[in-house]
C-alpha cells in the first residue's frame, strides 16, 4: 500500500480508470475481520456488475495506455538483455574459457543461475495449482501472475545449461532423436533427465498459463480494434463462452492442476539429482531432492511476494491483490522458510557427523573459511531474518518490509546455489583444490536475465490481462449462488464472498472492491 | 609430462591460464608433503592420469554418449560427439579430465610437430589421457598383420617410454603372466580413492612411488 | 443434420438462462441444439443439468498411452538399437528408465490434453452467432433450429419468458 511505500510509480501505466486506491477500503476490510464480522453485506448482481466493470476497466486500461516511462524501462531493461546478449556472442567467439570456470570447478554463475531460475518457475506452480487443488479461495486474483512467472522464469532458466555448454552451437545433440549413425542420446545421464524434464514442466506451465487464458483473450479481442484484435482472436481459439466451452475448460483444467503438481516435483528433484546422483563429495546427497523442492518452492515464494508488491504498485491493483494476500503470503513464507533450514539441517548434519573428510573441509571452508561471508550471509538471510520478522502482521502487511524480505530471500537461496555448485573445488585430491572467481561475461549474463524477467513481465503486462478476470467474477458470484440455492454448499466453484471469508481470507478484496464501486456509483 | 604433451597434441594453456587451473596436462605429478616442515618432511611423488576405471564414473553421465567404455577396457572420449557439459569432469574423482576452455594454441614451432595420429581438439570439448590409445591401436594391427599376439611391454605410452628410471609400467593385466600383472598382484599395489569403488586400471606400489598400470 | 439458421436471444442473468432454457425445452428445442454464451461459468442448476460430455479426458488417456509407450522405447529401446557400454554397468539398467518414462507420460497427458481441447474449443462447421455483448457480462441464448421448428415461434417463446431476441445478424468469430 501506498502508505508505506515511499514515492509511488504511480505514472507507468496509468490507466485512465485509476479510481480512489486510497487506504480507506482497505482499512474498512481490516476492521471488517477485527470486530469479528463474520458475514459480508450480501451484494446484489448490480454491485457485482459494477465490480466486473471496475476490473475490467482497470485491467484494460492498464494494458492499453503506453507511458513514457513505460517505454523508458522497457528501453532500460531491453539493453542490459541486450549486452547479456552481447556477452554470450562474446563467449562463442572466444570459447567457453572466457567465464571464470576452471578445474576442478568446471560449474559456476551459469549452473547456479540455471538451479535459482528453475526454482523461481516453482512460484507459480505452486500458488495456481496446489492452492486450487486445495481450492483455496483467495489465490485468484494472484494466479496469472504466478503461472507467467513460471513460465518466464523456465524459459530462463532453461537456457542457462545451453549458455553453459561449451559447445553451445551443439546443444541440439541433446534432443532424443538419433544423429546420423543411428546414435541415441544417453537416457541414463541425469542431464537428459533433466532436458526431459524440463521440457515437460515448460510445455505443462505455458498450456496451464494459456488455456485459463483463453476465455481473457476473448474479452480482449472484443475490446480491441485492428491488429491486436486479430491477434487476440487466434489466441482464443473460437472462444464463445458457450457452456460447453466452460465445461470443456474445467475439465482440462482438472487435469492439468492435478498433472502440473508432480510435475514441478520432479522437475527440481531432478535438478537435484545434477548433483546428488555423482561421486561429488559434497553433492552425493539423498537428502537433495527434498531440499532443492522446498529451496525452490521458498525462493518461488519470495520471488512472487516480489513481483506481487511492484506489480500491484505499478497497475494500481491495491483492490485486487490485498494486503490480506500478502498476509497469507508471509505466513507460507515463514513456514517454507523454517522447513528449508531442517532440510539444510538434516544435509549438514549428516555431512559433519558422517566424517568425510572432504565434506568436512567443505562445511569448515562454508563456516570459518573463504566461503564463509557468503555462507553467514545465507544463513542470515534465509533463516533468521525471515524467523525473525515474519511472525508479525505489521512486518507481513508493510509492502516494504515484504519487498525487502522477499528480495533478501531470493538473494540467500541465489547464495545458496553458488556454494553448492562451486563446492567441488575441495575435493578428494588436494592437489587439484580451487577456487573460482566469475569473470564479466557470467556476470552480464547473470545479470541480462533478470532484466530479461523484468522484461517478460512488464511486456506481458501490456499485452495480456494480469489477473484471471473470470475465475474472479466467478468467485464473487458463488456467495450469491450458494444463497440462492444455485449451487451446492460443498460445490467444486471456490468462492470469493463466502459467509466465513473474514477467517478464509477473501474480505478484503469483495469489500474493497464493492466500497470502490459504491463510491463511484455515487458520484456518477 | 613433456612426452605425453607432444604424442597427444595437447594444447598449451600458457601461465596465466594455467594458474587458474587450466593446464591441460593428461598426467601430472602431484606432490603431497609428509607432516613437518621442509628438510625433514619428505614429499611424495604421485603421478595421476585417467585412472581408466573398470566401473567409470564418468561415463554413464554424458547425456550424448561422448564417454563410453571400449571393448578392451580403456574409457574412450569421443571428441567429436563431447559438447562440453563437462559433467564427466565432476564426476571424475581422479580431477583426470582436462577442459579446452579456448581453442588449444600451439605456439611456433610446436605446431610443426603435432602427431598426425591424434586429433586436434577443438574448443569447448573435455579430453583426457587415452593410455596412448593410437599406440596400442598401431601394435595391435601390427600384430594382427605379423598374425602374432602381442608381446609384453611391445606396448609402451609415451609417458611410460620416457621415464628414465621406468618408474612406469604398462601391459596387459589380462594376462597373468605379463609383467603388470605380476606387480599387480604384489602386496603393495594400492589403487587410488578405492573407496570410490571405481576399479581403476591403475595400480601405485607403496614406498618405491612405481606404478603399474 | 442442417438446420435452418440460428436464433438468438439476450437473457437476463442466471434466472433468465434458466427460464428460457425452460420454455425452449417446452417448446420442443432438443437440448443439444441450445448454447448458453456468458463470460463466466455458469453453475449447472441454472442449465438444467451437465452439458454435452467433452472427449477431453479421452485426448488426456491417449496421450497418457503415447507417453508411456515412447518413454519405453526412449529408455530401452534406443538401447538396444545402439548398445553402449557405459560406466561398467550392464547396457540395460532399470532404475532411470522410471524417471524418462515418467516425465514423457507426463508430457503425453500435458499435450494431449491440451491438443484435444484447442481442437474441440476451434470446431467445424459453420459460423455460429456470438455477440460482443458477452465480454461485457450479458448473458445469450442461441438456438440452432431444428429443421421441424419455425424461428418466429422460437423467437416468441422466448420473448414471452422475459429474454429478448436479436435480429439474425450475427458477428462471426
Amino acid at each position: 500500500m501506498s502508505e508505506r511505500g515511499g514515492p509511488g510509480v504511480k505514472g507507468k501505466g496509468d490507466g485512465p480508470e485509476s479510481t480512489g486506491t486510497g487506504s480507506t477500503p482497505e482499512k474498512a476490510a481490516l476492521a471488517f475481520e477485527a470486530a469479528g464480522v463474520k458475514t459480508m453485506p450480501a451484494l446484489t448482481e448490480d454491485d457485482l456488475r459494477a465490480l466486473d466493470r471496475d476490473l475490467d476497466a482497470r485491467v484494460f486500461g492498464a494494458m492499453q495506455s503506453i507511458s513514457i516511462r513505460y517505454l523508458l524501462l522497457v528501453g532500460f531493461l531491453g539493453s542490459v538483455v541486450a549486452f547479456g546478449a552481447f556477452a554470450f556472442g562474446w563467449q562463442i567467439y572466444k570459447g567457453i574459457g572466457v567465464a571464470g570456470i576452471n578445474r576442478p570447478v568446471f560449474w559456476g554463475f551459469y549452473i547456479a543461475s540455471f538451479v535459482f531460475w528453475i526454482g523461481i518457475s516453482h512460484a507459480g506452480t505452486l500458488v495456481s495449482a496446489i492452492l486450487r487443488v486445495l481450492k483455496v479461495e483467495w489465490r485468484m486474483p494472484l494466479t496469472r501472475a504466478a503461472e507467467a512467472m513460471t513460465l518466464f522464469a523456465l524459459m530462463i532458466g532453461g537456457l542457462f545449461p545451453i549458455i553453459h555448454l561449451g559447445r553451445n552451437w551443439r546443444f541440439y545433440w541433446m534432443i532424443p532423436v538419433p544423429n546420423e549413425r543411428g546414435l541415441w542420446p544417453n537416457f541414463r545421464s541425469a542431464l537428459m533427465w533433466d532436458l526431459l524434464a524440463i521440457l515437460t514442466y515448460i510445455t505443462a506451465s505455458s498450456l496451464f498459463l494459456l488455456l485459463p487464458l483463453i476465455p481473457d483473450l476473448a474479452t480482449a479481442r472484443d475490446r480491441t480494434r485492428g491488429l491486436r484484435r486479430r491477434i487476440y482472436g487466434l489466441l482464443s481459439f473460437g472462444w464463445r463462452g458457450t457452456q460447453q466451452q466452460w465445461h470443456r475448460l474445467h475439465v482440462a483444467m482438472r487435469v492439468f492442476t492435478i498433472v502440473v503438481i508432480p510435475i514441478a516435483v520432479s522437475v527440481h528433484t531432478i535438478v537435484s539429482w545434477d548433483f546428488g546422483m555423482t561421486l561429488v563429495e559434497g553433492w552425493r546427497s539423498t537428502v537433495f531432492g527434498p531440499y532443492f523442492v522446498i529451496g525452490a518452492i521458498y525462493s518461488g515464494m519470495a520471488a512472487l511476494v516480489t513481483v506481487l508488491v511492484l506489480v500491484r504498485r505499478s497497475l494500481q491493483l491495491e483492490d485486487y491483490v490485498t494486503l490480506r494476500h500478502f498476509d497469507r503470503l508471509g505466513k507460507v513464507l515463514l513456514a517454507v522458510s523454517v522447513i528449508w533450514f531442517y532440510m539444510f539441517w538434516a544435509g549438514f548434519l549428516t555431512d559433519w557427523y558422517g566424517g568425510s573428510t572432504v565434506a568436512k573441509l567443505i562445511q569448515h571452508e562454508h563456516l570459518v573459511g573463504h566461503s564463509a561471508v557468503l555462507f553467514w550471509t545465507m544463513m542470515v538471510v534465509n533463516v533468521l531474518v525471515p524467523f525473525l520478522f515474519l511472525w508479525f502482521r505489521r512486518v507481513r502487511t508493510s509492502m516494504t518490509a515484504m519487498l525487502v524480505i522477499s528480495l533478501l530471500v531470493n538473494v540467500g537461496m541465489w547464495i545458496e546455489r553458488f556454494l553448492i555448485v562451486t563446492s567441488p573445488g575441495i575435493n578428494s585430491l588436494s592437489y587439484n583444490w580451487g577456487s573460482y572467481t566469475p569473470q564479466w561475461p557470467e556476470i552480464a549474463i547473470a545479470t541480462a536475465t533478470f532484466a530479461a524477467f523484468a522484461l517478460l513481465y512488464v511486456l506481458f503486462s501490456k499485452a495480456l490481462p494480469l489477473i484471471s478476470l473470470w475465475e474472479v467474477k466467478e468467485g464473487w458470484r458463488v456467495d450469491r449462488w450458494r444463497r440462492e440455492g444455485l449451487v451446492e454448499a460443498e460445490s467444486d466453484v471456490p468462492s470469493l464472498t463466502t459467509g466465513a471469508t473474514a477467517v478464509t481470507g477473501a474480505t478484503a478484496t469483495a469489500t474493497t472492491a464493492a466500497a470502490t464501486a459504491g463510491s463511484r456509483g455515487g458520484a456518477t | 609430462m613433456v612426452a605425453c604433451l607432444a604424442e597427444n597434441n595437447v594444447g598449451i594453456v600458457g601461465e596465466e591460464e594455467a594458474a587458474m587451473g587450466r593446464a591441460q596436462h593428461w598426467i601430472r605429478i602431484e606432490r603431497y608433503w609428509d607432516e613437518g616442515e621442509y628438510p625433514e618432511a619428505r614429499a611424495q611423488f604421485v603421478p595421476v592420469m585417467c585412472q581408466q576405471c573398470g566401473n567409470a564414473p564418468c561415463e554413464p553421465v554424458c547425456p550424448v554418449f561422448a564417454s563410453v567404455h571400449s571393448e578392451d577396457g580403456l574409457n574412450s572420449q569421443v571428441y567429436n560427439r563431447c559438447i562440453g557439459t563437462r559433467y564427466c569432469a565432476h564426476n571424475c574423482p581422479y580431477k583426470a579430465r582436462v577442459f579446452n576452455f579456448f581453442a588449444p594454441q600451439f605456439p611456433s614451432p610446436l605446431e610443426q610437430q603435432l602427431n598426425p595420429d591424434v586429433t586436434v581438439r577443438s574448443v569447448g570439448i573435455m579430453e583426457k589421457c587415452t593410455f596412448c590409445v593410437q599406440r596400442i591401436r598401431r601394435v595391435r594391427e601390427q600384430a594382427r598383420v605379423e598374425d602374432r599376439p602381442i608381446a609384453d611391454g611391445e606396448i609402451m605410452p609415451a609417458c611410460v617410454q620416457t621415464c628414465p628410471p621406468g618408474a612406469l609400467v604398462f601391459g596387459d593385466a589380462g594376462d597373468p603372466d605379463s609383467q603388470v600383472s605380476r606387480l599387480m598382484a604384489s602386496r603393495r599395489g594400492i589403487r587410488l580413492l578405492e573407496a570410490f569403488n571405481t576399479e581403476p586400471s591403475v595400480v601405485y606400489l607403496k614406498r618405491e612411488g612405481g606404478l603399474d598400470v | 443434420m442442417r438446420g435452418n439458421g440460428f436464433v438468438s436471444a439476450r437473457v437476463d442473468g442466471e434466472r433468465g438462462v434458466a427460464s428460457a432454457l425452460k420454455a425452449l425445452r417446452e417448446a420442443g428445442v432438443p437440448r443439444e441444439r441450445i448454447e448458453v454464451l456468458s463470460d463466466l461459468p455458469l453453475p449447472e442448476s441454472v442449465l438444467g443439468g451437465r452439458m454435452r460430455a467433452t472427449k477431453v479426458p479421452w485426448w488426456t488417456a491417449t496421450g497418457l498411452v503415447i507417453g508411456l509407450l515412447t518413454g519405453v522405447f526412449f529408455s530401452i529401446g534406443t538401447l538396444f538399437l545402439y548398445p553402449l557400454l557405459v560406466g561398467g554397468e550392464a547396457s540395460r539398467v532399470a532404475p532411470p528408465n522410471f524417471i524418462i518414462i515418467y516425465e514423457l507420460t507426463m508430457l503425453g497427458i500435458v499435450v494431449a490434453t491440451a491438443l484435444g481441447f484447442f481442437l474441440e474449443t476451434r470446431g467445424r462447421g459453420p459460423r455460429r452467432p456470438y455477440f460482443e455483448g458477452v465480454s461485457v457480462g450479458e448473458i445469450f441464448v442461441v438456438v440452432d433450429m431444428p429443421p421441424d421448428l419455425v424461428p418466429s415461434r422460437v423467437r416468441s417463446v422466448l420473448e414471452s419468458h422475459g429474454a429478448e431476441p436479436l435480429p439474425d445478424q450475427s458477428e462471426t468469430t
